[in-house]
């Protein structure tokens, strides 16, 4: 899975919308097997930084690669290494999950084994019982799940998760938490996006503080307990956590 | 440019099935929820009864107006129908779903522009039939289904790119007729000649100009779009 590049690599990397800047000449390093747990209050570019990590938005400055590919020029490529959960669910819903998943598995040229992934993401994430389920009929929960087993069943290297613990229950977390390790142990990464200390500590190997479109902190996770990063938080960003 | 790849890189759909999955999709969606084709039917009928009540009977004023009627109910239902087709995509961010697809742009454009054609199509074949009854117009005139095939496909390569670009503005509903008017003139009017042509009894030498000019549009505009469909969907 993992190349000899680093999953991530951005070197000053700058967004602006018109004339308000979000990223800031940001500088984020990413190994293979690792989890990053990334925290900012409203408004610091989490969402912004992840858009622009998956292509789905163009950065105004800076040096961005996935995997050792420059993603100015290489975009397709790269968006075949990336799973993306942001607050949208990407889902149709009219379309079952399991219309939805295999959709999915086709656009990223999964054709013969599309159903047989989009059933070993399914099962990942608890989802087996409402496959034939129209996506519109699920809960919110549900839904959330759904948008992961879609982002994953590709088997991306990179996962890129905005907020992914909103909606879920405790179930749906142990299966979220599940799955990164599974998929850290494979030698895949993720950024995780959270607002949840606790969890973000415990899910990742990396914990860092974005504010004003940089990275304010970065360390291991286990640097400091909860109440530690809330002060560091605090510090960094001047608002609680 | 399109999108470059490189040597040995992971790929996605290839080219055919992708367009076809993007094609299924959308179908399977319209068959489930009839949001586009059931409310342009309506639209449609309703454009052909008005005009079918405010034109004089007179056989003669019937063949020369009512190939513009047909047209303008036509235009205005594909309108509506590609506003809405693209606001469905855009509900719960099934666009930036599908950017994320390590496809080309062209690629996902051929797959919409083939399910708005597509969807026109079968509100057009739907129409025709109560068109001829209200204004006494023979149905089944092959030249007749060659224009209406031309055109609903230059309407479909035009207006799938403008709904595209379109859907993320806020007065969307404005901004693709707008957009598409000017551009899709040429075959709104070629289409409504050779409309008239052929319910005038010409024979096809006579409106093959604008046959001609109407596959022209399609082929150009269906280049055009696709090359440039990248650049209409990104950010």
């Amino acid at each position: 899975m993992a190349s000899t590049h680093p999953a991530i690599s951005a070197a000053g990397l700058a967004k602006r919308f018109g004339n308000r800047p979000v990223l800031r000449g940001l500088d984020l390093e990413l190994g293979w097997g690792s989890v990053l747990a990334l925290f900012g209050p409203n408004g610091a570019g989490k969402t912004t930084l992840l858009r622009t990590l998956a292509g789905l938005t163009r950065h105004s400055g800076g040096a961005l690669r996935i995997a050792g590919l420059d993603i100015a020029g290489r975009r397709a490529d790269a968006r075949h290494l990336v799973g993306v959960v942001m607050h949208q669910t990407f889902l149709y819903d009219d379309l079952t999950v399991a219309e939805n998943l295999r959709f999915y598995a086709r656009m990223h040229g999964l054709g013969a084994t599309a159903a047989e992934r989009a059933a070993s993401a399914a099962g990942a994430l608890g989802l087996d019982a409402v496959m034939n389920a129209r996506v519109r009929t699920l809960s919110n929960g549900m839904q959330k799940r759904a948008a992961l087993a879609r982002a994953v069943l590709h088997r991306p290297p990179l996962l890129l998760l905005d907020e992914p613990e909103t909606g879920l229950d405790q179930d749906a977390m142990l299966a979220l938490e599940q799955l990164l390790a599974r998929h850290r142990e494979a030698g895949g990464s993720a950024i995780v996006t959270t607002h949840g200390v606790e969890q973000g500590l415990r899910i990742a190997d990396r914990a860092a503080i974005i504010h004003n479109g940089r990275i304010a902190y970065d360390a291991p996770a286990d640097a400091s307990d909860a109440d530690d990063f809330r002060r560091l938080y605090a510090e960094h960003t001047g608002a609680s956590l | 440019m399109s999108e470059q790849r490189a040597p040995g890189a992971p790929t996605g759909a290839s080219w055919w099935a992708a367009i076809l999955a993007v094609l299924w999709k959308d179908l399977l969606l319209e068959s489930r929820t009839r949001e586009i084709v059931t409310p342009i039917v309506v639209f449609s009928l309703l454009v052909i009864v008005i005009f079918s009540f405010v034109l004089d009977p007179n056989p003669r004023l019937i063949e020369s107006v009512a190939p513009g009627a047909l047209w303008v109910a036509f235009t205005f239902a594909g309108i509506l129908g590609l506003n809405r087709a693209f606001a469905l995509e855009k509900e719960r961010g099934g666009m930036e779903g599908l950017l994320l697809s390590p496809v080309g742009r062209d690629l996902l454009y051929f797959g919409k522009m083939l399910g708005a054609f597509l969807f026109m199509l079968v509100v057009e074949i739907i129409m025709l039939p109560a068109f001829s009854a209200v204004f006494n117009l023979p149905l089944v005139e092959p030249g007749l289904w060659l224009v209406i095939v031309l055109a609903t496909f230059g309407f479909a390569t035009v207006g799938t790119a403008f709904a595209a670009m379109a859907v993320n503005t806020r007065a969307r509903e404005i901004l693709l007729p707008v957009l598409f008017f000017p551009v899709a003139a040429p075959v709104i009017i070629a289409a409504a000649e050779a409309t008239r042509a052929v319910y005038a009894g010409d024979s096809f030498a006579d409106y093959s100009n604008w046959v001609g000019l109407i596959a022209a549009f399609d082929v150009i505009f269906a280049v055009v779009a696709a090359a440039t469909f990248e650049f209409i969907v990104n950010e």
